[in-house]
């Protein structure tokens, strides 16, 4: 009888691992593979790139915006507005996915931005606050793999639910070649298609996967943003320091 | 006196304005960054008589910035007010330039900001500047440090900044100390001026 079981299970066993194989993808499954696209978006020690911002309407009347960037690890990130005049000096601080200050030069003032707006526009741009300023997506999402093609793996994402961001879904193509996702949907509570993000031309710059252009379509209200690297540049050695309030009322 | 309140200031600022801000584009020259815009509004009031008042207001507000070095940051703003109204009430008015001509040209700030003055952790700023405390807008209890510029009641809310020696050590990037001297006697607020209809 017992010899009966061991058969059984030696038998049954292949059958269970086998089932298994179509949830794990080579890479890993979906966390592993999410890990290994934030890991590849934030693996320079820090980046310095200037952008160019476009904002276009769904008539096609379009505003240009000029920004320089800096990132410094995985969390912290400023941004400060050099173009046109009414933006201009306008300063945004990342110092985790938890802790973002907007500095506004006609008040002279920085504000923390509540929990609440950070899931509004950033600066009439189709980024919000959240999609601008977090870099980790690992924090608030779990991962599925829902597909898996010759080149790209399908991602589902799902908050967990201490995550602040207000999607109930996105769906993230990951490139299997560079682990640089180039696209990303995100779904509303209701599960209907609220935008969408493509990144395009990504090269190698400095030994670093960056994708030179992002593109946010609004798919509600048909407006669109391109986000263009015009000159980035990697491990320039940026410093603690740089990413605090007292820098962040410096850009004006 | 609830109706006397709405007929003064709400219904002029709901109806009663039209505002246009044109931004010229920040450029630089000599290593001085410029930018700056003017703001031009059609202000009309209506009261309970149906009495119509123009009152068009612009403003020019002009900015200049120079970093001549990494850790000195020089500012100036300048502000050109035109009230665009003839106040003179009889020909003997017209013998005055500022009644035909009602525009005020102010410095507006001007200060020099000096990082890491003296310590590593020590900021300093002189000269004439807006510092603002709290982060709330409007109506502000803490933000007291510079008189409420009451000219253009519309924009209420509004600092007159003032001369001072400003110096704020950092602690940490929650803390600092900030210790300031006022050169001036009294900055009082200021008012609007007679010819203002509301």
């Amino acid at each position: 009888m017992r010899r009966l079981l061991e058969i059984g299970i030696a038998l049954l066993l292949p059958i269970v691992l086998w089932a298994e194989i179509p949830r794990q993808s080579s890479a890993g499954g979906g966390d592993e593979i999410l890990k290994k696209a934030e890991d590849a978006m934030n693996a320079p020690k820090d980046r310095t790139a200037s952008v160019k911002l476009t904002l276009i309407d769904k008539d096609g009347n379009s505003k240009v915006r000029q920004i320089k960037m800096w990132q410094l690890g995985k969390e912290k990130r400023l941004i400060r507005f050099l173009s046109p005049a009414d933006v201009k000096g306008v300063g945004f601080l990342v110092l985790s996915d938890n802790e973002m200050y907007l500095y506004m030069p006609a008040f002279k003032k920085i504000r923390r931005i509540a929990s609440h707006v950070k899931n509004e526009s950033f600066m009439g741009t189709d980024f919000s606050y959240n999609d601008i300023g977090k870099c980790q997506y690992t924090n608030d999402f779990t991962a599925e793999t829902k597909e898996e093609t010759e080149k790209e793996y399908v991602l589902e994402l799902t908050p967990t639910p201490k995550s602040d961001v207000d999607y109930a879904k996105l769906i993230m193509w990951v490139d299997k070649a560079n682990y640089i996702p180039s696209k990303i949907q995100f779904y509303n509570k209701k599960g209907t298609l609220l935008k969408v993000m493509e990144n395009e031309d990504t090269e190698k710059i400095d030994g670093y996967w960056t994708p030179r252009k992002m593109i946010m379509k609004n798919l509600k209200t048909g407006h669109k943003t391109i986000m263009e690297l015009a000159t980035v540049v990697h491990d320039t050695g940026l410093k603690e320091d740089m990413f605090s309030k007292r820098m962040l009322k410096r850009a004006e | 006196m609830v109706r006397i309140l709405v007929s003064l200031y709400i219904i002029p600022i709901l109806l009663g304005m039209s505002r246009s801000t044109i931004y010229c584009a920040p450029t630089s020259m000599g290593g001085v960054d410029i930018s700056g815009n003017l703001k031009l509004d059609k202000r009309f009031l209506v009261t309970d008589s149906v009495r119509i008042a123009d009152y068009p207001y612009h403003e020019l507000d002009l900015k200049l910035k120079s970093n001549p070095s990494e850790n000195l940051s020089l500012y100036t703003s300048l502000k050109l007010r035109l009230w665009d109204q003839n106040l003179a009430s009889s020909s003997a008015d017209l013998t005055e330039i500022s009644s035909n001509n009602p525009y005020e040209l102010s410095l507006w700030e001007a200060y020099a900001e000096l990082y890491s003055f003296v310590f590593d952790k020590l900021d300093f700023r002189i000269g004439k500047q807006r510092i603002a405390w709290g982060t709330a807008d409007k109506i502000n209890p803490t933000d007291n440090l510079n008189p409420d510029d009451f000219s253009d009641p519309l924009n209420f809310g509004e600092k007159v900044p003032t001369e001072a020696a400003n110096a704020t050590y950092y602690l940490s990037d929650e803390y600092s100390l900030q210790r300031l001297y006022g050169f001036r006697h009294s900055s009082p607020s200021c008012c609007p001026g007679a010819n203002f209809p509301y």
